[in-house]
């Protein structure tokens, strides 16, 4: 498909399309296991990390180890409850759409590519340039590859930050 | 009336007027665009907000909130893709009725609904919300904590499909709201000897996490290639008075359903909207019609969605218990200014509950108007790529943030919540409990210490309010889950009747 097609919807764009694809994710029980298994034992950090608090004043009873702790526990609760039910259920329904054709590539990079921002941002370099370069690389992964998305969008998108945050805004840049 | 009055002057500030008009805007824009959900932007307006008087951050935020619910009927109609979850009902009957040609005539009509269903709305919060909180005056900490536990439970249980990680969302909330110092000795907790984590987390740089960033990874993380070009022929415009009349009766019932589900803490337009579809259906001398091209349907559907703003707001302002997700993050941007929603708001600031009603009334007038010229302009922005919006989205979440504290550190909680957020949505774990847990998080162990220290826990027990509050939250989730057990009870009974 070109990118024309990716990005106006040709394929499907004849007429309008009355049955809708079952985009629905199919059901994954070992995620659910794995989830139950994270929540214990995210649980079980907690409570550890929630009695080690240090108070400057060891009071007993209701002081602020035990608010933290008792979430704690509710956690490993709900760990064992999402346990029971991963092991003991035949399928599990989900309410969430099926992963793209490039998904994983997509979202790891866009999660990366926010994070190499940020991180030059920290350093010391502007986001007026970091922004602009950021918009291009994220159209390009995402398959556009026409002059107005490389270009013209991330130069109008700048604009605006600067106009909007540096000049109204007072904020900096 | 001099509340009314005051907040009139102040909302005819220019500086009010101006965020008012881009709330609007805004709200329009964000109803349009399939996906991009009203507690996104309203959780990306929050960044702008901050540093507003009250009256004008209000006047936005409340703004998107109102303008976007006429915006999204608009794909529901004519693409057959709800623009946000409360117009989900809005497609049953609209999107075949624009199949027949009569897209204008829906989307009139969606609009009169909708206005209807917004200004009956008000009603309640006019009416009911001041006695709601002259009664929840006399809460003390013990019926505080059962009301936050009330309110923790409701959304558990209604936006999660499994009770376990609902739970575990909402405690997940009151987890993140630990972090830092403790609310009454001040001892570090999960600080690390981190500076940073002293002060806890960021409430903007969760909600924009959890809400922004995460609506743009699942997209991009979900997107296929499949499309619907929406219809373009939209046909004649204005109803004719017969078919008014016809759709009056909907209209009406529908109106009370939302005013009763907005009320519900968490239980949102979503939900009332298929509710007042299926009651307009019951009540229909063509029932046969409704999925098929219905005006009634179309109308029972959209004006119980609406009408559950006023209830939420109710909720929000009377008791401090966030009526759906876009009200928790409203909560949350009021604390910010030095206002506490809850039952001493109506005695200390009444101006603030009339500037309220005002910008919701207002908005709802305006955005009529809009919508009922014809929106053929606003149907183009449905061609528009979806990767600039995405991009467009990341960079102002980032910067968004970001301003609220000129820190990047900021932004970088903000990618950690939205991959989070990721994670848990992609586990069928809901954001708004977690919101929620983490605003009501400080109040709850706070009042619960206050008990603990003035009485027993078995008070929270024998208080009538308290008892009553927390059996209430109890059947809330123990509902759903007796509801699972009795229907896999029933299938596997059919599947040993089939076999």
């Amino acid at each position: 498909m070109t990118d024309a097609e990716f990005s106006s919807g040709a394929t499907s764009a004849a007429a309008p399309e009355d049955a809708p694809l079952d985009l629905t994710a199919p059901p994954a029980p070992t995620l659910e296991k794995t989830a139950a298994a994270v929540v214990l034992l995210f649980g079980v950090v907690m409570l550890a990390a929630g009695r080690a608090i240090t108070l400057r004043n060891e009071t007993g009873g209701i002081d602020p180890r035990w608010w933290p702790s008792a979430i704690a526990v509710g956690i490993i609760a709900c760990g064992a409850w999402m346990a029971f039910n991963a092991l003991t259920r035949r399928r599990g329904e989900r309410d969430v759409d099926r992963v793209g054709s490039h998904g994983w590539v997509h979202v790891m990079a866009t999660v990366a590519m926010t994070a190499v921002v940020l991180v030059l941002w920290q350093v010391g370099v502007s986001f007026l340039v970091l922004a602009p370069a950021y918009l291009i690389v994220l159209n390009w992964v995402y398959g556009l590859r026409n002059w107005k998305s490389l270009l013209l969008f991330p130069a109008i998108i700048t604009a605006i930050l600067y106009l909007v945050f540096q000049l109204l805004l007072k904020v900096p840049l | 009336m001099n509340a009314y009055a005051d907040a009139l002057a102040s909302l005819l500030e220019p500086t009010a007027l101006l965020c008012f008009v881009i709330g609007l805007g805004l709200g329009l824009l964000v109803g349009v665009f399939p996906g991009i959900t009203i507690s996104m932007a309203v959780a990306l307006a929050t960044s702008f907000t901050l540093t507003l008087e009250p009256a004008q951050g209000l006047a936005m935020l409340l703004a998107i909130y109102v303008s976007a619910q006429y915006g999204d009927r608009i794909p529901s109609i004519l693409v057959n893709t709800p623009g946000t979850p409360a117009a989900v009902a809005t497609t049953l009957d609209g999107y075949p009725l624009a199949k027949q040609g009569k897209a204008g005539v829906a989307l009139s009509v969606s609009a009169i609904a909708t206005t209807v269903g917004i200004l009956a709305s008000m009603l309640v919060l006019v009416f009911l919300a001041g006695p709601i909180a002259a009664f929840a005056l006399q809460f003390g900490p013990f019926e505080m904590f059962s009301l936050v536990v009330f309110g923790l439970t409701v959304i558990i249980s209604i936006a999660s499909r499994s009770i376990a990680k609902g739970i575990f969302a909402g405690l997940l909330g009151l987890a993140l709201a630990s972090i830092g110092t403790d609310p009454i000795t001040g001892d570090a907790r999960f600080a690390f000897g981190n500076n940073e984590l002293m002060g806890g987390l960021n409430f903007i740089a969760l909600i924009i996490g959890l809400f922004g960033i995460t609506e743009v990874l699942d997209q991009v993380f979900t997107r296929h290639a499949h499309k619907v070009r929406p219809i373009s022929s939209l046909g004649r415009w204005w109803p004719t008075k017969r078919e008014l009349a016809g759709v009056s009766k909907p209209m009406a019932q529908s109106s009370v359903i939302g005013a009763i589900v907005g009320v519900v803490p968490a239980a949102g337009g979503d939900i009332a909207g298929l509710v007042g579809w299926n009651r307009a259906k019951a009540i229909s001398k063509e029932p046969e019609k409704f999925g098929k091209g219905s005006l009634e349907g179309l109308v029972g559907a959209d004006t119980a969605s609406s009408s559950t703003l006023g209830g939420a707001l109710t909720t929000t302002l009377s008791l401090g218990i966030p009526g759906d997700s876009v009200m928790a993050i409203m909560l949350g941007s009021m604390i910010i200014w030095g206002i506490q929603p809850g039952p001493s708001l109506f005695e200390r600031r009444p101006d603030i509950v009339a500037t309220i009603v005002l910008i919701m009334v207002f908005a709802t007038l305006v955005s009529t108007i809009i919508s009922l010229l014809r929106v053929k302009t606003m149907t183009r922005l449905l061609d528009l790529n979806p990767q600039w919006i995405w991009g467009i989205i990341l960079v102002f979440c980032i910067v968004g943030t970001y301003a609220t504290t000129n820190n990047v550190w900021t932004a970088v909680q903000m990618l950690v919540f939205g991959v989070i957020g990721l994670v848990l949505r992609r586990l069928g774990m809901p954001a708004g409990p977690v919101v929620l847990g983490f605003l009501l998080g400080p109040l709850a162990e706070a009042n619960l210490r206050r008990a603990m220290l003035i009485g027993s826990p078995v008070e929270l027990l024998t208080r009538p309010i308290s008892l009553v509050l927390l059996l209430v939250a109890a059947g809330s989730l123990l509902w759903p889950v007796w509801k699972g057990y009795r229907d896999s009870r029933a299938t596997k009974a059919a599947d040993g009747g089939v076999n």
